[in-house]
């Protein structure tokens, strides 16, 4: 479904870059409020999405993906990339803030703990076209494990995201 | 002060160079079917997936609370 041709890769003007990096950034912002409206609906109302750190994480993911295809000769870079550098870059940088958790039940302490890796582990699994309750629940926490605490290479969450999507597609 | 480079080893991989196969693996790139990234369908299929993904998400991290619940109980 989708693929980023001539992201920032030269042939762009300054202009033209900047309004890629903006309507990515709208787009993963109001991708935020439709999860947002799930955390509040489960009892975690203080989640925020701060902005600045938003574009300094969509920004770098495009300068991350200019530098592979830079070094590659690619010529565009699949919904597997998207989703496996999104969830590098979301969860280094980490743009969505959380309130105070020390007086809610555990589940929701977890969730606000993980918030980032979260978004991004469900944003990357729906970029990826995964069928998502078909992916065994043992390999989600450790997927959640490894967004949260590991160090992420944006092209190892790639393969991980193909993998999965070719063990569990997702019917077009 | 220079030290000479062996004009035999640049002639072996000016040679090396020119020959396209062993050029393809360094620009090896993998096969790419999608259509370019459209924020306004990306963000209308986030929603769509959404209840399934976040469902999902859930169940684990419930997984690890019950874990840690297990453990403290049997301390």
């Amino acid at each position: 479904m989708f693929d980023e041709r001539d992201d920032l890769a030269g042939p762009l003007s300054e202009a033209e870059e900047r309004a890629r990096i903006a309507r990515r950034c709208a787009y993963l912002y109001q991708a935020f409020e439709a999860y947002n409206s799930k955390l509040v609906a489960t009892g975690l109302s203080s989640a925020t999405m701060n902005k600045v750190l938003l574009l300094n994480a969509v920004e770098s993911y495009f300068l991350d993906i200019q530098r592979l295809k830079a070094f590659h000769g690619m010529e565009r870079a699949d919904r597997f990339k998207i989703a496996g550098y999104f969830l590098k870059w979301l969860c280094k940088i980490r743009p969505i803030q959380v309130g105070p958790l020390g007086n809610l039940p555990p589940n929701l302490q977890k969730r606000g703990i993980v918030v980032n890796a979260d978004f991004a582990l469900i944003h990357a699994l729906i970029v990826a076209k995964i069928n998502q309750p078909n992916v065994e629940p043992r390999l989600v926490m450790s997927l959640l494990y490894s967004a949260h605490y590991r160090e992420l290479d944006g092209g190892v969450m790639a393969v991980t995201m193909e993998s999965l999507a070719r063990a569990y597609p997702r019917a077009a | 002060m220079t030290s000479t480079l062996n004009p035999a080893l640049i002639e072996e991989f000016a040679t090396l160079l020119s020959n396209e196969g062993i050029r393809d693996v360094s620009h090896w790139t993998l096969p790419n079917d999608d259509v370019p990234f459209d924020e306004e369908g990306a963000l209308a299929e986030f929603r769509a997936q959404l209840d399934g993904a976040f469902a999902v998400t859930t169940a684990a991290i419930d997984t690890i609370v019950s874990n840690k619940t297990v453990v403290a109980s049997e301390k």
